[in-house]
């Protein structure tokens, strides 16, 4: 991982062509376009090797490879989707909050439908997509148009909808019966679960909406600059409104995902506390709370190298507890080695500085 | 309320504003300003505060002035937004340039202009086009720049201020706003900024910029604004108008 860090200084500081124009010399273009983001995606992945390597070694005996590797993207397909959701609202610039607590609402809505419309499936599928939708565009417009800050707002509505969820469900589990959800919740095809295929579409349509179509790049150009990006004459509060519609949606996405691995409305267990995890991977992704800055792939990589860390974790026998002190000490080291300002470059350069300064000054004490 | 150029006053200008007043709280930023901006080079001069920058914002779009209108070839117009400004034909260099750091020069340069192509219903940026446009765009300019895919981030005040120039000429609009489009440029560049403007205003397209340098203004403008605490103090003639002229219209009387 200490290459990373290596890299990414030495990416801050790009030799400028003097004078040229031109876009000759292909090894210059090469380390060019090897962005930032593409080297903390290298880096995930090659975490990710490394972490298996290292259950795959202390849980010797056990077969790690094969099925866990399965379990490692079963357990993370629902935080992978909200953390795509949440990536995109990072990128933006803000930041949600809600999502946990949002999808746990989908559940209840889900739930709902299903008891009260004599298991209409289709329909509780709708609903559950357009509660989480339309909370989105609550965030959206709370942000966008009233401009109050992110943070304070989908803290705001995470107790809302919270709220809401346990008012439908009277706090109770409610059991929703459904083969077909209960098939997609735990069932598999080619021993793939079927909640890693709707992870993969998921990640699939956000990755190219993000980094080809004009909507994706202005989303980036307004996390970068709202100011800027609205005096170019770009709708800064619609796309404000958007992602978090599409944060919304996809923690709907998740909360449906969430019914039919569990065959029951969750309020709280399960949906509530996805929202820090999934940040936690996104921010492991290489995407700053500053905006204009990320990627989707990014925050993937950082949901399975989290579920890879709980699952080696429980699988070596450690106690569930100091999974969390890893979670977190891995953000910080993660944060550290992505140095995101280049603050410890400038470190560097001034503890060398004062070392000179130092030496120089003791030379002169000898001198007579 | 000027005198404006000889054969160009039967002519309705193209830009003009008719009894602007704007404040701040105390602060009378401008003051009954009435203006208008035909074909070739206005200049516009005056002390730090005069309200220059606030004049432009008005034609951005970016400020809505407390009283008075502006007129495109002579109609009224509301400019709300920037993006109402822009689709009006009005593009602006901002004083604080107004770029997005996190994204490369060509990104800037196109930034809410992206260059796109349909794919199955599907709008999609044309970075590789972006990038040969703004590469074209930054060699009229005339700057040493790196490669337009680089960052905005890693370039120094003066290419920053050549990609915000680049922008502002590049999509052939009705009038040209620049603020102080050469503050952060060495002698070298500034003479080739100052060139590209020129052959913009002999091409006959209307450009307005804001400057402190006042022999410099004085020999390339074709027309002169000189403001003072939030008013138009004089239009003098470029031609027939001498440096103490000048500054003692900006500060009042020199005796
Ligand atoms: N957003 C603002 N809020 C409060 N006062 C402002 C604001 N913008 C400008 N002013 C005030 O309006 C007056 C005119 O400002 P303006 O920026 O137009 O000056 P300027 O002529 O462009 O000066 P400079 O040469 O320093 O750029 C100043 O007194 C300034 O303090
Ligand atoms: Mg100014």
């Amino acid at each position: 991982m200490s290459t990373l860090a290596e890299m990414g200084t030495e990416n801050g500081g790009i030799a400028v062509e003097g004078g040229q124009t031109s876009t000759s010399g292909t090894s210059r273009r090469l380390t060019n376009t090897l962005s930032r983001d593409v080297l903390i995606d290298f880096a995930l992945i090659a975490a990710l090797g490394l972490l298996m390597v290292i259950f795959g070694v202390a849980s010797s005996g056990k077969e790690f490879l094969g099925s866990n590797i399965v379990a490692i993207f079963d357990s993370g397909a629902i935080l992978g989707v909200v953390a795509v959701g949440e990536v995109i609202v990072m990128i933006a610039g803000a930041l949600d909050i809600s999502v946990g607590s949002n999808a746990g609402l989908v559940t209840a809505a889900v739930s709902e439908v299903m008891v009260h419309q004599r298991n209409n499936l289709p329909l509780a599928i709708v609903a559950g997509l357009l509660v989480g939708a339309l909370a989105g565009a609550v965030n959206g417009f709370a942000v966008a148009y009233l401009r109050i800050n992110a943070v304070i707002a989908t803290l705001a509505t995470y107790s809302a909808f919270l709220g809401a969820a346990l008012l439908v469900t009277n706090g109770n589990q409610v059991g929703v019966v459904s083969n077909f959800l209960a098939t997609l919740g735990t069932g598999s095809v080619a021993s793939i679960p079927y909640l890693v295929f709707i992870l993969i579409v998921v990640v699939a349509i956000a990755m190219f909406a993000m980094r080809s179509t004009l909507a994706g790049h202005r989303v980036y150009a307004v996390g970068g600059s709202p100011t800027a990006s609205r005096l170019a004459g770009i709708r800064v509060q619609r796309y404000l409104l958007a992602v978090f519609v599409v944060s919304g949606l996809c923690a709907a996405v998740a909360g449906v995902m969430l019914v039919g691995q569990t065959g029951t409305a969750q309020p709280t267990e399960g949906s509530v506390g996805l929202e820090l995890t999934a940040i936690t991977a996104v921010l492991l992704g290489g995407t700053g709370l500053t905006g204009g800055t990320g990627s989707v792939l990014g925050a993937v990589l950082g949901v399975l190298v989290l579920s890879t860390l709980d699952n080696g974790l429980l699988l070596i026998g450690v106690p569930s507890f100091w999974q969390e002190v890893a979670t977190g000490g891995l953000l910080l080291v993660a944060v550290l080695l992505q140095d995101v300002g280049g603050h410890r470059a400038r470190w560097r350069a001034v503890r060398a500085a004062r070392r000179r300064a130092a030496r120089s000054s003791a030379a002169m004490a000898v001198r007579p | 309320m000027s005198a404006p150029a000889s054969q160009a006053s039967v002519t309705v200008a193209r830009l003009a504003a008719s009894h602007l007043s704007k404040r701040y709280g105390h602060v009378a930023a401008l003051n009954d300003v009435s203006v208008e901006f035909r074909p070739g080079l206005t200049g516009i001069i005056g002390d730090n505060g005069a309200g220059k920058s606030t004049l432009l914002k008005i034609f951005s779009g970016v400020e809505v002035p407390d009283e008075g209108a502006v007129l495109i070839d002579g109609e009224p117009v509301l400019l709300d937004s920037a993006r109402v400004a822009r689709r009006a034909g009005i593009e602006s260099l901002y004083q604080d340039l107004a770029l997005v750091e996190t994204m490369s020069i060509a990104h800037n340069i196109f930034l809410g202009r992206e260059l796109t192509r349909r794919v199955a219903g599907l709008c999609l940026v044309d970075r590789r086009k972006m990038r040969q446009a703004a590469d074209e765009a930054l060699r009229k300019v005339r700057i040493a720049m790196p490669p337009s895919r680089t960052g905005v981030r890693q370039l120094s005040g003066g290419q920053r201020q050549a990609v915000a120039l680049a922008r502002a000429m590049r999509f052939g609009a009705r009038v040209v706003l620049l603020d102080e489009p050469t503050a952060a440029l060495g002698p070298r560049e500034t003479a080739a900024v100052l060139g590209i403007v020129r052959d913009m205003a002999d091409r006959g397209e209307t450009v307005v910029m804001v400057g402190h340098n006042l022999p410099q203004m004085l020999e390339l403008a074709d027309n002169l604004l000189v403001m003072r605490a939030g008013r138009v103090v004089a239009t003098p003639d470029p031609r027939a108008t001498t440096l103490r002229d000048l500054t003692e219209f900006m500060v009042g009387s020199l005796d």
